[in-house]
């Protein structure tokens, strides 16, 4: 599906050079056999009026007071949305969403500085990031709701749990929880 | 020109624009009140931000006042093509940039906890200095882009009201100034939302009232909407038809096969004058002569006219979607996207960011169209012998409709356009000095999280001042707009690299320092060759610079990993969702 919808944007993106379709579209009307079966009833003149009227370039015309070709590019506004509206629907990457909720522990340190702490504690910046080891006694409050991670848990803005459900941490850590973003906890006022 | 003189004497569109700016400052200061008091929150709101509030923070932010006032202008000159050129292609890769980047930008910085893209970067590539090459390669494409701004709106309100340019910068920097000091990124999304929905009321009711203005010009007169829009057009394919096709319009067309004929029949005639005048002289007279050939009629030489051109080449059309590549690399889009509450909250943003831009450009581009009928057929005087395309919109508003609400809401919605970008801008500036040199600097242990708001703060308002400072210096260089224009190219350029270093796990710092080589060297080049943004015609190879630039700085990108030792696999796959642990 992806490579379908894929193929839809660059064919977006083609007709979107709509220079083409115009000539195109005359030299179509042109030929005889793409001639409606009711134009071989018309007399000779009739005819040749009704292949020439769309054998000209009919971006200029105008429709409801715009020009055909702003009708086109209007039209293909729509398309582009319809595509996406695909592409949300059925190429999602939902794998990617897990990835972030899961949030990689082990690797990464908190960047958060999250509680109003000014001492140095493992909550390293930077690239020299104490591991997350002990990371539930860096004053995060969040742990993830089973549902959304098989792995550890909270989040290394410790605040990425805003729109699920908290469980209570235990307290003996260090700090209070409640880096930014937690928005089911209190959280203490920049330069209390 | 002094729309306020020309619209009525009521001062009724100044109330309107300072009550727009009390309630815009009021719910700055509102939303301010939701601020949570953390860093996280300052930077990014918590990652709390909703899909409507997203869509219009980001589409805001996207949409300058070039939106409103630019895009008419450049209708003006080039005609309905406008509309494809820039509103389409930005709708299509606007949203394929907010799916295929914004997306995983947002999951790894979910992930990871940056704030920044240097952040990113920098981790990325493995590479501090890289993230400091960028950084300073990003503020200083952003700083013109933000000066246009504050420029922009002080000349429109000096054309539109007579204001001093410098009172206007003054105010609406400090207005930005209060609610992003206060609330940080959720009060630029909460006023970004505000404003966004003003600029496209702005568009549309625009659009309304002026087609009802531009109809009372024709010999029909005005009528319902559809039949003044139908008038109107008309009106300007009878006048100035170039303007609306992309290609060579028919009429333009046969006005200039007419001209060949004509010139044809002249040049026929100065050749049969001669044969004549030698005949006369050898014949003795007129009326011998006339025995042998009949005397050429009189012919008037014609007007010279031009070989017709379209209004856009082919390879103009397509390098147009170049433009909207830039959105990938600038960092205040960067921060909003981070501000998501969850991926599935970008879905809104990439289905409606097409049909929002379509709702905003396509009534001034019309406009626009509009406006050279109107100039051709020497309705619109106030524009001069050589019309400032950026008068444009302004000038149909003040001489046509002389409507002072309309003209309130104009003043507003371009001021609504203006200062989305640059809330952003300010607050994104303050985020990239706070997270990507004081905080690497002094270490993250180094400060409490109180004190990074605080610094984070200082640096917002220090931006805003040496902002405005720089608006008061370059306000009558002209060059600032132009500079500002081809920084857009230079967010292009380094597109590549955000790409690379999302999708291609070859992508390696030496490879993102040659794309930023190449492009900072071709980059000065052809700014100096268009006599510094002064020649707003100058293209390479019949493209828009930033086609080439772009182009060779992905290429350099891609000779410059291969050439390199590949990055250590373990040290980049946290990066990349399929292979992260």
């Amino acid at each position: 599906m992806r490579y379908f919808i894929v193929a839809l944007v660059v064919s977006l993106a083609w007709f979107h050079q709509d220079w083409f379709i115009w000539p195109f579209l005359g030299e179509l009307y042109e030929q005889q056999n793409y001639v409606p079966a009711f134009v071989n009833d018309l007399s000779e003149d009739e005819q040749l009026a009704y292949t020439a009227a769309f054998a000209r370039n009919r971006e200029h015309e105008l429709v409801m007071g715009l020009p055909l070709g702003v009708h086109f590019q209007m039209f293909l506004s729509f398309a582009t949305a319809a595509v996406a509206l695909l592409a949300v629907w059925k190429a999602w990457p939902t794998e990617l969403e897990r990835w972030a909720e899961a949030g990689n522990r082990g690797n990464r340190g908190d960047r958060d500085r999250g509680r109003g702490r000014g001492r140095g504690d493992r909550n390293r910046g930077g690239r020299n990031r104490s591991r997350g080891a002990d990371d539930k006694n860096s004053g995060r409050s969040t742990e993830r709701s089973a549902k959304d991670d098989s792995s550890r848990s909270h989040s290394k803005e410790g605040g990425d749990t805003s729109d699920r459900p908290r469980r209570r941490r235990r307290r003996g850590g260090r700090g209070r929880g409640g880096s930014g973003g937690g928005n089911s906890q209190s959280q203490p006022k920049a330069g209390e | 020109m002094n729309l306020l003189a020309a619209a009525s004497e009521s001062s009724l569109p100044l109330w309107m624009v300072g009550a727009y700016l009390v309630a815009l400052l009021g719910l700055g200061i509102f939303s301010s009140k939701l601020f949570r008091g953390t860093s996280k929150d300052y930077f990014v709101a918590s990652r709390s931000i909703g899909p409507f509030m997203l869509l219009m923070s980001v589409f805001g932010t996207t949409m300058t006042g070039f939106a409103l006032v630019g895009s008419t202008g450049k209708a003006f000159m080039t005609g309905v093509a406008t509309f494809g050129a820039v509103a389409v292609w930005s709708g299509m890769i606007h949203s394929s940039v907010f799916f295929i980047i914004g997306t995983r930008l947002w999951a790894i910085g979910k992930r990871l906890g940056y704030v920044t893209q240097v952040q990113f970067f920098r981790e990325r590539f493995q590479s501090h200095t890289l993230g400091t090459v960028l950084f300073v390669l990003l503020v200083l494409f952003i700083i013109p882009y933000l000066l246009i701004g504050i420029i922009s709106a002080g000349k429109f309100m000096q054309g539109t009201a007579g204001l001093d340019p410098r009172l206007t910068g003054l105010v609406i920097c400090g207005v930005v100034l209060t609610y992003v000091f206060l609330g940080g990124v959720r009060s630029a999304a909460w006023a970004n939302t505000f404003q966004t929905l003003v600029f496209m009321l702005t568009g549309v009711v625009a659009f309304a009232m002026i087609a009802k203005a531009v109809a009372a010009k024709t010999d029909e007169g005005p009528g319902t909407f559809l039949q003044n829009v139908k008038r109107s057009t008309e009106f300007v394919e009878e006048h100035k038809p170039a303007r609306l096709a992309r290609g060579i319009h028919p009429a333009t067309l046969a006005e200039y096969q007419e001209y060949e004929t004509s010139l044809g029949k002249y040049e026929e005639y100065e050749s049969l004058k001669d044969t004549w005048g030698a005949l006369v002289q050898d014949m003795g007279g007129e009326e011998l002569a006339a025995t042998v050939m009949e005397k050429p009629e009189p012919v008037e030489k014609p007007e010279f006219m031009a070989s017709p051109k379209p209004s856009m080449t082919k390879l103009l059309w397509i390098t147009y979607l170049f433009i909207p590549l830039s959105i990938g690399m600038f960092p205040h889009v960067f921060q909003h996207w981070l501000t998501a509450k969850s991926a599935k909250t970008f879905r809104l943003a990439i289905v409606a960011h097409p049909i929002c831009i379509a709702v905003v450009w396509l009534p001034c581009v019309i406009i626009g169209t509009w406006a050279a009928g109107l100039y051709a057929a020497g309705k619109l005087p106030v524009l001069g012998e050589s019309p400032n395309p950026s008068a444009v919109l302004g000038a149909v508003v003040g001489e046509l409709v002389q409507n002072p609400w309309l003209t309130g809401l104009l003043m507003i919605g371009v001021l609504a356009a203006i200062m989305s970008s640059l809330d952003s801008q300010f607050a994104c500036l303050g985020t990239m000095f706070t997270n990507d040199i004081i905080l690497p600097w002094k270490g993250k242990d180094y400060f409490s999280d109180g004190e990074i708001v605080k610094i984070a703060r200082y640096f917002v308002v220090g931006v805003v001042v040496v902002a405005y400072l720089l608006s008061l210096a370059l306000m009558k260089t002209a060059s600032v707009f132009n500079l500002g224009m081809w920084c857009f190219s230079g967010f292009t350029a380094l597109f590549p690299i955000v790409f690379a270093a999302l999708y291609w796990k070859r992508a390696t710092a030496v490879g993102a320092y040659a794309c930023i080589a190449v492009t900072a060297v071709l980059w000065v080049l052809w700014f100096h060759e268009s006599d510094y943004g002064e020649n707003k015609d100058f293209f390479v190879l019949g493209m828009l610079p930033m086609a080439p630039l772009t182009i060779a700085s992905a290429l350099a990108l891609i000779i410059g990993s291969l050439v390199s030792r590949a990055p250590e696999e373990r040290q980049i796959n946290k990066f990349f969702p399929n292979k992260a642990r």
